[in-house]
């Protein structure tokens, strides 16, 4: 690429607002504006990112201050029941937390949760996949191994393990701090395997094209070319598993805390909620478990339904 | 792939969201076949290794003492047909004749005096009820035994039933003469399978799964019985165990969770029996360490503080705790000892302090933690009614003078064997005297430990030599009414220092089906024996 072509490039970069403008008349909005489904989907999400967001700021409560939180309050039904309080719009759970607080927060922390060990899981296994890739011979053969083995077991149970091993390992007092962290990690460590296996295979491919070989003939060292011209041609395989994945790691996170193991019960994520609400679930309290059961169905439907369309629509043989 | 990928987790969530229900087989089962699902196990079968309800529960089916209760629970004879009282000091039995233990063998006076002496051996949790007894020998007459005390003791009787008789020769065979030390997690030939005399005996034990127990034909007494097999499972969950007692897959459940209570009675399947357990919860602050274990305060013990102490008290509201999370079923009390029983005056049980969320701040200021600590609340979290929600709810009250408890809910296997080392800095349960006898609960959760066996219990080391001078004169003293001052003498202070905070008497609430009748019994202890089955 010749000096001339970079400073016409610089000079006609957009701004921020044409940047807009370029991404929703861009070919992938296109598509999902025309696919219906794909569109509520996003909204969906959009919708309770945004919320998951601003949590804190539009919460009316502060579930995780005990000091708010009054007994004599438990067991309310929502407002527009019988015997519901106006200031506890969706009631309060057993404890006398606001669910909608409680609810609002939870699904933050889920989504937090579950981003950070997807971002940890596709670092994780996208450097592996790639090492693996480029340097194939031994150390391919293990680390591979070791992949396969780990898919021989489910996922949900890897986390459990490591997260089991992290509990037991550590103090109380270090897991209740650390708890997020640890939950991220165990989830992390269940799905790095993903990544590294289809990126390896991606980069298999790659390697062998003309573009890396002229590059490894020119004498770019392979790092640079695993770095420059390797990784962003499998960053779109990685990025689409990243959105199907997401939805994995909520459904993991709060299949955790719903048997007790994930965050602590003071800090309570949508999982956690659900567990405390199946006790009450036949005793006609049904709103502590219904409430964050639907929250979670929303968030993991509409996620789902966006990984699936975003595979589709960067599948060139689907065109 | 795209749908089913969806739907697998849509499926995963319906599932979650929907109560873990057994799956419900028809109700076939026979009239004297009968299952019943508890919300904890036996921790062992060895009937000395651990004074523990749910482990004597069991066990009481399996091996039987000199004495027994009926069901109105007094005492009345069981292995011993009489008994004298010859010297103050000297207890004299007569032995039942024609007893065999379940393998064959005839019970006779070498089983007691190797079963008691069992009892008080090291690594028995028995020894509250063994304190008195200095030694068992055979009877100058055949088919006797001797009971020697070191002091006149009245309740002697009362702690009989608690201590079982196994066959001696059974225990050598199996190299099981001394119990396995439960707190150490030892274990024996004697932790899984069992041999006594009792009206039941063990079939199939799988800890944690499942123990199944069958009459036992050659049994002394010819009562009817009406149960002739019991599976006993472990449901922990407290909505399965109630599906499981709704759908008929078991005709006995218990604990019934406080919020089941109406829906269970008005399912016309199965009714709840309640009343009120012989039960202390309360909480236990280390008191003795110079720094606590599980704590941001360093190089002091704010537990050693009175006034911290009266302000987790005062900003503990015990009535919210009643009326919210126990719905009213268990009773506020003032001492770490349940109303009702021998030898206590239930006005000790007035609570000491009232409610006082004001207050308490103030004492917590005073007390020069206007900032408040961080602290570990340990607390089983399958064992007691709502154990784990209560611990929560303390959490949040401590918050309010900013006391910042993180809640360790665990176990109650892993639990006990916790707060036995000692390794807690605040910890909640509860102790139930088995024997109905003031001296149980002060010798076990009141005095100072020592190498004789007294505080087994007493996990945060309270100490006071007047409580304890008291609490010996308890074990000494023959005549009722100077025994009941010195068991006032000894609470007084107790009471007066907040060595443990008391909390309330939990409610009994055991759920039958229609058919099953029992009379309820107030230790908590179901007793196969009492049950009538239709």
């Amino acid at each position: 690429m010749s000096s001339l072509d970079a400073s016409a490039a610089r000079k006609s970069r957009p701004g921020p607002a044409a940047l807009v403008v370029a991404f929703l008349r861009s070919e992938i909005m296109q598509d999902l504006r025309r696919d219906k489904l794909a569109m509520i989907a996003a909204i969906v999400t959009l919708a309770l990112v945004l919320i998951a967001l601003l949590a804190p700021l539009i919460a009316p409560f502060d579930p995780y201050d005990l000091r708010q939180v009054d007994l004599l309050d438990s067991m309310l039904p929502p407002a527009w029941a019988e015997g519901g309080q106006a200031k506890y719009l969706l009631g309060t759970d057993d404890q006398g937390r606001d669910l909608l607080s409680t609810l609002l927060l939870g699904l933050r922390l889920s989504l937090v949760v579950a981003l950070a060990s997807v971002t940890l899981s596709m670092a994780v296994g996208v450097s592996i996949g790639l090492i693996a890739g480029f340097l194939r011979g031994p150390l391919d053969a293990i680390v591979m191994r070791i992949a396969d083995i780990q898919l021989s077991f489910p996922a949900l149970l890897i986390a459990f393990l490591a997260d089991g091993i992290a509990r037991a390992a550590l103090p109380h007092h270090v897991v209740a701090e650390m708890s997020v962290v640890v939950i991220v990690c165990s989830i992390a460590l269940a799905g790095w395997v993903q990544y590294a296996r289809t990126i390896r295979g991606v980069t298999l491919v790659e390697c062998d094209k003309d573009y890396v070989q002229a590059a490894r003939l020119s004498g770019t060292s392979t790092l640079k070319i695993a770095l420059k011209h390797v990784l962003p041609n499998v960053a779109g395989p990685s990025l689409v598993l990243a959105t199907v994945q997401i939805a994995t790691a909520i459904v993991t996170e709060s299949t955790l805390s719903y048997l007790g193991v994930g965050v602590p019960a003071t800090e309570p994520s949508l999982g956690t909620l659900v567990r405390i609400g199946n006790d009450y679930l036949f005793s006609g309290s049904w709103w502590v478990a219904v409430f964050p059961g639907l929250t979670l169905v929303a968030i993991v439907f509409a996620t789902n339904l966006l990984g699936d369309w975003l595979r589709d629509a960067t599948n060139p043989r689907l065109g | 792939m795209a749908l089913s990928k969806s739907s697998r987790c849509i499926s995963a969530m319906l599932l979650a969201l929907c109560a873990t229900a057994l799956p419900a087989p028809a109700t076939t089962a026979q009239a004297a076949t009968i299952k019943w699902a508890s919300q904890e196990d036996a921790a062992t079968m060895d009937p000395h290794a651990f004074n523990h309800g749910m482990t004597l529960t069991v066990l009481q089916h399996i091996y039987e003492g000199l004495v027994r209760r009926d069901a109105e629970s007094r005492i009345e004879p069981a292995l011993a047909t009489s008994w004298t009282n010859p010297s103050p000091t000297v207890w004299r039995f007569k032995l039942r004749e024609g007893v065999t233990f379940h393998d064959g063998t005839p019970f006779g006076v070498e089983d007691v005096v190797f079963s008691l002496k069992r009892a008080m051996a090291p690594g028995s949790d028995m020894k509250v009820f063994t304190a008195s007894l200095t030694d068992v020998v055979a009877g100058a007459e055949a088919n006797t035994v001797e009971l020697r005390t070191s002091s006149p003791n009245p309740a002697l009787l009362q702690s009989l039933p608690e201590l079982r008789i196994m066959s001696k020769a059974w225990a050598e065979r199996h190299g099981a003469t001394a119990p396995a030390d439960f707190k150490k997690n030892a274990e024996n030939f004697a932790t899984r399978s069992a041999n006594g005399t009792g009206p039941f005996r063990l079939v199939e034990r799988q800890p944690d799964i499942r123990t199944v127990l069958q009459a036992y034909q050659g049994w002394w007494d010819k009562a009817p019985r009406s149960v002739t097999e019991a599976t006993l499972v472990k449901i922990g969950a407290d909505a399965t165990r109630v599906a499981a007692l709704l759908s008929g897959e078991v005709d006995f459940a218990y604990p019934v969770p406080i919020q089941d209570i109406d829906r269970v009675n008005a399912s016309g399947k199965a009714k709840v029996l309640q009343g009120t357990e012989v039960r202390a919860m309360f909480l236990a602050m280390d008191l003795h360490r110079d720094e606590l274990l599980y704590s941001d305060v360093k190089g002091r013990n704010p537990f050693k503080d009175a006034r911290v102490r009266q302000a987790i008290y005062q900003v503990i509201d015990v009535e919210a705790i009643n009326a919210r999370l126990m719905r009213n079923t268990a009773k506020p009390i003032g001492e770490v000892l349940p109303s009702d029983i021998n030898s206590f005056d239930n006005a000790l049980n007035r609570r000491e302090f009232k409610f006082d969320p004001a207050a308490a701040r103030k004492l917590i200021e005073e007390a020069g933690y206007p900032k408040g600590f961080q602290i570990t609340l340990d607390c089983p979290n399958d064992r007691y009614i709502n154990a784990e929600r209560v611990c929560q709810a303390l959490a949040a009250m401590l918050a309010r003078i900013e006391i910042r408890a993180s809640v360790n809910a665990i176990p109650s296997s892993k639990f006990f064997a916790k707060i036995g080392a000692r390794d807690t800095s605040l910890c909640f349960f509860g102790y139930g005297p088995s024997d109905f006898d003031a001296y149980n609960p002060l010798n076990v959760i009141v005095q100072t430990p020592d190498k004789g066996g007294a505080g087994q219990w007493n996990v945060g080391n309270y100490s006071n030599a007047e409580v304890d001078a008291a609490i010996n004169r308890v074990k000494d003293e023959p005549d009722a009414l100077r025994r009941q001052a010195a068991v006032s003498q000894a609470l007084t202070i107790h009471k007066r220092e907040i060595g443990h905070i008391p909390l309330y008497q939990p409610g009994i609430t055991w759920g039958a089906r229609t058919g099953v009748e029992t009379a309820v019994q107030n230790d908590n202890r179901v007793n196969l024996r009492f049950f009538t089955v239709k």
